[in-house]
């Protein structure tokens, strides 16, 4: 099980990669008042049939060939029952797929967000190739990262001062609150 | 975002940096990013290893990825090909073994056999 939602992010956008998507869309809106936390995460990648959206929360379903349980989909949609929240994935072959999860703010057993500028500085380090934007809107705030801004340096040092821009620039836009 | 114009600036001057620098092959770094590795901390793992490589000013390691090998119960597994050495794979490599990893392996060439699952010649 992953503590942070933000874990789950990566293990989606890891999924939408490796599906050839050269674009991803990662949008999470947040309304405290109305109790909702929806993420929805778009991706433009080979996409699944039928068969496959059918069995993707079934923990012993996987397509890869190097073990036998699959696990990422079948965490978050726990996730979902837990709470009273839902899980909804729509896929296109050959042309994308949605996923969309949607969660009751304030209950108990959601996950917190967690470190999601760690999140974010992997997928832009593992995925040099793959467009990504996040856009995170908090009672009506917003903020966006497009990693098109910054893509196609590898230097670590470069890296580095990305990502404490990113962290500085986030933190002004939550203010410290930790959801 | 409001610092665009500073991301802009850093970035045209890491380019800059990357043209002089000599093409002989770089040391890549490959960290396990499947489901079985990020549930097992490599996300901290890589930020370690990132932050380790900035701090010691290390511009010219490639940090990349791979999905599941299959070796679950070894994750985070970390592998480090230098140029003409066998690519080592390391288990187990939490935030602090990633940080030693760096200092001993990638900066004085010293592999901590400890921690090593397996040695692959010629790649």
């Amino acid at each position: 099980m992953m503590e942070e939602l933000s874990l789950h992010i990566l293990d989606i956008v890891e999924n939408s990669i490796n599906a050839g998507a050269t674009l991803v869309k990662i949008d999470l809106s947040i309304d405290k008042k109305m109790d909702e936390f929806n993420l929805t995460i778009t991706d433009d990648g080979k996409g699944m049939d039928e068969e496959m959206v059918k069995n993707i929360r079934d923990p012993f379903f996987t397509t890869r060939t190097t073990r036998r349980v699959g696990l990422g989909v079948s965490f978050l949609d726990e996730i979902a029952d837990l709470t009273g929240g839902s899980l909804d994935i729509n896929s296109t072959p050959g042309k994308g797929t949605v996923v969309s999860l949607r969660l009751p703010f304030n209950h108990p057993d959601r996950p917190p967000l967690g470190d999601i500028i760690s999140t974010l500085m992997t997928i832009l380090m593992t995925a040099q190739d793959t467009r990504f934007i996040y856009r995170e809107t908090r009672d009506n705030k917003e903020w966006i990262f497009d990693s098109a801004e910054v893509t196609g340096i590898s230097d670590p040092v470069f890296l580095k001062q990305v990502k404490d821009m990113l962290y500085n620039s986030y933190k002004e836009f939550t203010g410290g609150e930790l959801i | 975002m409001k610092s665009l114009e500073d991301l802009k600036r850093i970035r045209e001057q890491a380019q800059a940096q990357i043209r002089i620098r000599t093409q002989e092959g770089n040391t890549k770094i490959i960290v396990g990013m499947g489901t079985c590795g990020i549930a097992a901390g490599a996300r901290d793992t890589l930020m370690a290893i990132l932050d380790e490589l900035a701090k010691r000013n290390i511009q010219d390691v490639v940090v990349t990825q791979t999905g599941c090998i299959g070796l679950c119960e070894y994750e985070p597994l970390v592998s480090v090909v230098k140029p003409g050495q066998p690519k080592i794979m390391y288990m187990k490599v939490n935030p602090e073994r990633a940080r030693q990893i760096v200092a001993s392996h990638i900066v004085n060439d010293q592999i901590i056999n400890e921690w090593v699952l397996s040695r692959e010649e010629g790649v």
